[in-house]
């Protein structure tokens, strides 16, 4: 029965560790298969090799630890192909200190995110619609539509994005700070 | 080289915001590249809008998750132990922007064939798109398992079953003779033992059978050690199971096979126009002969049986095609 019971706790201990996971490789990839192709390869490696009877904060690292050489592995096949990337070295050394902040965040990702979808919610219509055609559920060429339509060009339309990340940056700080008071 | 009294102002946010939005130009790359790699407080900086980003794509695009959980237990009476096993998949939910493009792709074409249908002065729904569920059997991974052979089929048998057909992580239960014609696993068939399934679409509508009706089945077999082996594949509505045994074939059809090594098979299977049908597969025992039906709208399975004399028959990465209906 022992074994049963380390099996159960996999399943807890995953379903504590797979939003952590997911925001992290969101981070590092932008097509979304890839994001759950390298999910379900970070879980089943978990299942296989992982530290099963380790703590939450181990079998997070262990979780990371692989989600990260995803993550690289995805990167370097991009980089066979593409010149506007950072150095190899730099992506490791960003996706080391994300996975470091994920562990030792105080919050955790599901609190950010609430957070952060509350802020959204106070957006006025306009501005929700441009991050909606950003992140959301939209086509790539989404953004360039919007262009066309409001005679914006491009770099202001990523300006106005920059902007209002940064509101809503500040937003979720304050949220986050008001939560722990 | 150590640049942290670098300015860490709207430059910096501005070359990692055009990072993120993938707008950043080779030689900006170049310049946030050599800012990050020297610069610890322009990492943090940088892992931290990274992080949000991944914070805003969740926010806005949230995902579902599935976990499938498939457990295995196997007891060995000799020695008393049970031995557990289990294998865990996690299917995750469709993206949601192939979605939308269904939906897209769907309205769009409504709207072409809306003409014909208004012309015709009849509506008809949207096709329906059927497919074997686990046709290529890598469903069920026996990788972690001590016994390279299953008798469960993932989403196979469901309305009878055989011993004679058997998961297979073929290459470890042939000691490396043989390979799967993609992935590990294949399905094995005995002489006379069979497979089948209840076709469904995507929402889990059954198939139902109408007059001249026509559907392609192709796959890869893999024949070993049979004189001259023979597959049926038929089209089958299951009236009654086990013990009292009605089954009505709508259409079949016998494929001469070649033995050893994969080879490929394509059937096509077309109903008659006229589907009233005697029973072809009727238990032994019954009181009453089952009647002569008609076939029109019964729930229709797939069924593939080895007719061959001896020998094993492997099959793989099998798939229908709707032709006609």
């Amino acid at each position: 029965m022992t074994e049963l019971l380390s099996e159960r706790d996999f399943s807890l201990r995953w379903l504590e560790t797979e939003a952590p996971i997911r925001h992290f490789l969101l981070g590092f990839l932008s097509d979304r298969s890839v994001v759950d192709d390298c999910i379900q390869e970070v879980a089943l490696l978990a299942w296989k090799k992982g530290p099963k009877d380790a703590s939450p904060k181990q079998f997070l690292v262990f979780s990371l630890e692989c989600a990260k050489r995803l993550a690289m592995a995805e990167i370097r096949k991009k980089y066979r192909r593409r010149k506007k990337l950072l150095a190899f070295e730099t992506h490791v050394a960003l996706a080391e200190r994300v996975a470091e902040m994920e562990i030792r965040d105080p919050h955790g990702s599901g609190a950010r995110v609430a957070a952060l979808r509350s802020c959204l919610a106070d957006l006025p219509p306009a501005p929700r619609k441009l991050l909606e055609l950003r992140y959301g559920n939209a086509e790539p060429s989404a953004l360039k539509d919007q262009s066309r339509r409001t005679g914006s060009s491009m770099d202001a339309i990523y300006k106005k994005l920059e902007r209002l990340r940064g509101a809503l940056k500040d937003c979720v700080t304050r949220k986050l700070k008001h939560e722990l008071e | 080289m150590n640049s942290s009294n670098e300015p860490q102002g709207d430059d910096l946010n501005a070359l990692v915001s055009r990072f993120l939005d993938q707008t950043i130009t080779p030689e900006e790359a170049r310049e946030l590249d050599r800012r990050l790699s020297g610069d610890p407080r322009a990492l943090d900086r940088c892992a931290e809008a990274i992080r949000f980003e991944a914070s805003m794509r969740e926010a806005m695009d949230p995902r579902r998750v599935e976990l499938e959980e498939i457990r295995r237990l196997t007891f060995d009476p000799l020695s008393g132990d049970s031995q557990l096993t289990l294998r865990r998949r996690m299917r995750l939910g469709r993206p949601a922007r192939h979605r939308r493009r269904l939906w897209i792709g769907a309205v769009l074409g409504l709207v072409a064939m809306g003409s014909v249908l208004f012309a015709w002065k009849r509506s008809t729904p949207p096709a329906a798109t059927y497919t074997l569920r686990n046709g290529d059997f890598e469903t069920m991974d026996l990788s972690q398992s001590p016994s390279p052979v299953s008798s469960s089929i993932l989403f196979w048998q469901e309305s009878f079953s055989t011993g004679g057909a058997q998961l297979c992580d073929f290459n470890r239960s042939t000691d490396g003779r043989h390979y799967a014609k993609s992935g590990r696993n294949v399905v094995t068939l005995t002489p006379q033992a069979f497979l089948n399934q209840l076709i469904l679409d995507e929402a889990g509508n059954r198939l139902l059978a109408t007059p001249g009706m026509r559907i392609r089945v192709r796959g890869w077999y893999l024949s070993t050690g049979a004189t001259e082996p023979k597959l049926r594949c038929s089209l089958r509505f299951v009236a009654g199971g086990y013990p009292s045994m009605v089954q009505y074939d709508v259409a079949h059809a016998d494929k001469d096979l070649a033995d050893g090594g994969w080879n490929e098979f394509d059937i096509e299977l077309a109903a008659p126009d006229d589907l009233w049908r005697e029973p072809s597969v009727v238990a032994h025992g019954l009181n009453q002969p089952p009647p002569r039906i008609d076939l029109t709208g019964k729930p229709l399975t797939l069924s593939l049986d080895n007719y061959s004399e001896g020998g094993l028959l492997c099959l793989d990465d099998l798939s229908l095609e709707i032709l006609s209906h």
